[in-house]
């Protein structure tokens, strides 16, 4: 029940009551004890006066014998002696049995305990058989105001032959009243000095009981503060407490100052702390996802994946003035201190490591599926025609470096520039998608797309040489990318893997027309066109005539790219669906024909042909007024072999939407380009959902010719 | 013990309904924050699963109407993570919790059984 009343508190308790006791026990004994000691010392008044009255009762019946035998007045003498008489005996009674008497000091009456000792009853029973003695001797005097000398005579004997031993007795008594005064008086003494001890000593032990428990709490205080202070240091990660104010509390852990490169932390505010290192709107919603830990409502348990400072990306400012980027992790906990109070311990990781190790692990994922990728794209390339493509991108490559390099302090003349650089890439791209190198087709093509941003933007403002700076990192990607490729070709040549594309011609070669080995990729025009048709969903046969007979390098360069593109347009421009095709009672595959044919003097014609809907002539009209290269009206205005001249401008398409196939309006100006470096004509006939014709005459003699484009629309 | 789905997907809510059917005594569905409260009104649901992007009224406002009609509704906030801001909102406008989309059945009814301890005092 104490245990319960007065908790650990319960022996301060008891000392205390015990203190009180030991004081009151001392004082009332005290007063006790002085009682006693003053009726004891009444006692021993009365029994000094009793001694002087024996004597004074022997004198005065002296004088009263004296005054008698003078025949002298005595009266006063016997008024003494009766007086005396009475107080003697009224003493002596009340000594024996208890009763009242006359003070010796004032003269009031007092009451007189029976004395109860032994030795005191022993004497008054010696000193009362005297007495009564006396009483029969004295009492004939007590009678009448005369006595005679028959009265006086023998209680003056009787006295004088008495007094003493009353006397001694009344001494003895007296003594005997004075030893037990100094009995009680000792006693006295001894019970004060006892008590005061037991309390002195109990002081003490409160003093020291106190003390002992003081230190030893002081002790677990300090062991505790340097458990904490040791768990703050060593621990390996940022911890520290947020109030309801939401502000730091006084501890934290050693980790954190690292972590944040600060010893400022300790009762800070917390949107303080943060803002230094986390942008307003992260420290404005972590604010708020802090304090949702301190409404009732919300279940902690529940609100984790809401957490805005989770792998969080911070600023970290360093003393040395460098400024660093660490990704770091936050996480809660409600606690509730002892005074009820909430409050949260906020834990902080650096996980800067883990995460740019994971970003590396994703990276060299990507690029082991990129080489994967890579691989399954390279095997089923013709070696020589890899070869063939890897020297063109190179060489494609330098060129348009030299462009941006040439370009780089020059503001004016972007828009010739880009339109140059885009040919050059569209030319690569359609190298690449012949030969369903989709890896470096999708390069280009971003980087076609990225040119193309560039145009728009020049349209709106003066291009500057810094605004090129994404090309040349891109250029520097795609340098990279050909340089794996062409690693990857000389490795499997090296381990002697033949290719797909190889065997499968090798296994041609056996039945089919004779294709030359400077030809192959020519004859890859088929599975190129294919797989064009197949993206756009309509179906192509492809005829190839006079390749029998190995083409010169320089012809087969600059023809090839003109045949790509042309397959491109016939296939996204040209070559109808299956079921218009039924409906014009055309041949289910488009039929597209490509032929090369020369003669003795050198001179050779080109000629390609698909049976498509021909030169979309609205399609250019809308896109000339779309492109703001003249109005609306003068538009309608163009005859077809103009618009046909116009379909030759560079960013011209009549296609909505750009995709790998069309869109971008390249195609011809790349044709137009090509024929340019053969220094030929091209001509072009067209008939309406019949066919398109182009021709490219070119001689390799040693005459130079204008090129000139000729028209021929039906 | 009523329950209401709150969600534009048709999916969710059957996927939602489906996991908690047997919790509950009555189940009630609605697709946007405005249908929400007039079940709300009528039917004073015990618990309700709250999706934040909604046409016509969004979760968030959809909460703070809820609270006004009947306060004493638990409010599991089921969303994607794509705006934590907008999530915290909800929790500080008075839903109870939030379960992340995806979610799992277990990761449904344990949600639930959270929200459902909570003491509201409001």
């Amino acid at each position: 029940m104490l245990k319960q009343l007065f908790g650990k508190y319960r022996f301060l308790v008891i000392s205390i009551a015990l203190f009180l006791i030991f004081d009151i026990g001392v004082l009332v004994l005290n007063i006790y004890t002085s009682g006693k000691i003053a009726e004891q010392t009444e006692l021993i008044n009365l029994a000094g006066r009793q001694r002087t009255l024996t004597q004074q009762m022997s004198k005065a019946t002296q004088y009263i014998r004296a005054q008698k035998l003078q025949q002298w007045v005595y009266q006063s003498g016997l008024a003494e002696l009766r007086d005396q008489f009475d107080v003697f005996g009224a003493t002596i009674k009340a000594f024996n049995e208890g009763g009242q008497t006359t003070s010796a000091e004032t003269g009031a009456i007092v009451s007189v305990a029976k004395v109860e000792t032994p030795e005191g009853r022993a004497i008054l029973a010696e000193a009362t058989t005297l007495w009564r003695g006396f009483e029969q001797a004295i009492s004939p005097l007590m009678i009448d105001v005369l006595i005679t000398d028959e009265e006086i005579e023998p209680a003056s004997e009787f006295i004088a032959a008495n007094n003493l031993k009353l006397f001694d007795q009344m001494n003895r008594l007296t003594e005997h009243f004075t030893h037990e005064s100094e009995k009680q008086t000792t006693f006295l003494r001894m019970a004060q000095i006892g008590g005061i001890t037991l309390a002195t000593i109990n002081f003490f032990v409160i003093l020291f009981h106190f003390l002992k428990q003081l230190r030893g709490r002081d002790r677990r205080l300090e062991i505790k503060q340097h458990e904490s202070d040791q768990i703050l240091d060593t621990i390996n990660e940022g911890v520290f407490l947020v109030d309801e104010n939401l502000s730091i509390g006084g501890q934290h852990s050693r980790h954190l100052e690292e972590v944040f490169d600060t010893k400022r932390v300790s009762g800070r505010r917390l949107s303080r702390f943060l803002s230094a290192y986390f942008p307003e709107k992260i420290v404005k919603t972590a604010l708020e996802y802090t304090r949702l830990y301190f409404q009732s409502h919300i279940n902690p348990d529940l609100i984790a994946d809401v957490n805005p400072l989770k792998r969080v990306k911070a600023t970290v400012a360093q003393s040395s003035g460098e400024v660093f980027e660490k990704y770091l992790d936050f996480s809660f906990a409600p606690l509730r201190q002892e005074n009820d109070k909430r409050a949260i311990l906020v834990s902080v990781n650096d996980v800067t490591d883990s995460i740019l190790l994971e970003e590396q692990e994703e990276k060299n994922e990507d690029q082991v599926e990129r080489q994967l990728a890579l691989f399954s794209q390279i095997l089923p390339i013709n070696p020589d025609d890899l070869e063939v493509f890897i020297d063109e991108c190179l060489s494609g490559f330098e060129q348009l470096n030299q462009t941006l390099k040439n370009n780089k302090n020059v503001t004016d003349n972007y828009d010739q520039t880009l339109a140059r650089m885009f040919r050059e890439t569209h030319k690569l791209k359609g190298s690449a998608s012949a030969l369903s190198f989709s890896w470096i087709s999708n390069q280009l093509h971003d980087f076609e797309s990225s040119i193309e941003g560039l145009q728009k933007q020049g349209e709106r403002k003066i291009l500057r040489g810094q605004d090129l700076l994404t090309l040349t990192i891109q250029l520097r990607q795609m340098y990279e990318s050909i340089e794996t490729v062409s690693d990857l070709g000389d490795r499997l040549k090296a381990y002697g893997i033949k290719h797909i594309a190889a065997q499968a011609a090798n296994a041609l070669d056996v039945s089919n027309e004779k294709q030359p080995v400077e030809n192959k990729r020519w004859f890859g025009l088929r599975d190129f066109a294919e797989g064009i048709a197949k993206e756009e969903n309509v179906a192509v046969d492809v005829s190839l005539r006079g390749f029998s007979e190995a083409l010169e390098p320089h012809i087969g360069e600059t023809l090839y790219p003109i045949a790509v593109q042309l397959i491109r347009n016939s296939i996204a421009h040209g070559v109808e669906s299956r079921k218009t095709r039924q409906c014009l009672r055309k041949p289910n595959s488009g039929q597209i024909s490509l032929s090369i044919s020369h003669d003795s003097l050198g001179n050779y014609r080109f000629v390609y042909e698909d049976d498509g809907r021909g030169f979309d002539y609205d399609g250019i009209r809308a896109s000339l007024a779309a492109r703001g290269v003249m109005s609306k009206s003068s538009a309608a205005k163009l005859s077809k072999n103009e618009l046909v001249q116009n379909a030759f401008r560079d960013n011209l398409s009549t296609r909505e939407g750009v995709d790998q196939n069309a869109g971008r309006g390249v195609g011809l100006s790349l044709v137009w380009e090509q024929v340019k470096l053969l220094e030929g004509n091209l001509k072009i006939r067209s008939v309406e959902n019949e066919f398109t014709q182009f021709i490219v005459d070119f001689s390799m003699s040693e005459e130079p010719k204008e090129p000139l484009i000729s028209r021929h629309v039906a | 013990m009523k329950l209401l789905i709150v969600d534009d997907s048709l999916v969710i809510r059957n996927k939602i309904n489906s996991g908690l059917l047997k919790r509950f005594d009555k189940v009630l569905r609605a697709k946007n924050g405005v249908e929400a409260i007039e079940v709300v009104k009528l039917v004073r649901p015990d618990v309700i699963t709250m999706d934040l992007t909604m046409p016509e009224m969004d979760g968030v406002e959809c909460i703070q109407e809820v609270m006004k009609v009947c306060p004493s509704t638990h409010i599991l906030v089921i969303s994607a993570l794509a705006d934590k801001a907008t999530a915290i909102a909800a929790l500080s406008c008075g839903a109870n919790g939030f379960l992340c989309k995806p979610f799992t059945q277990s990761q449904l009814t344990d949600a639930i059984e959270k929200v459902l301890a909570i003491q509201l005092s409001r």
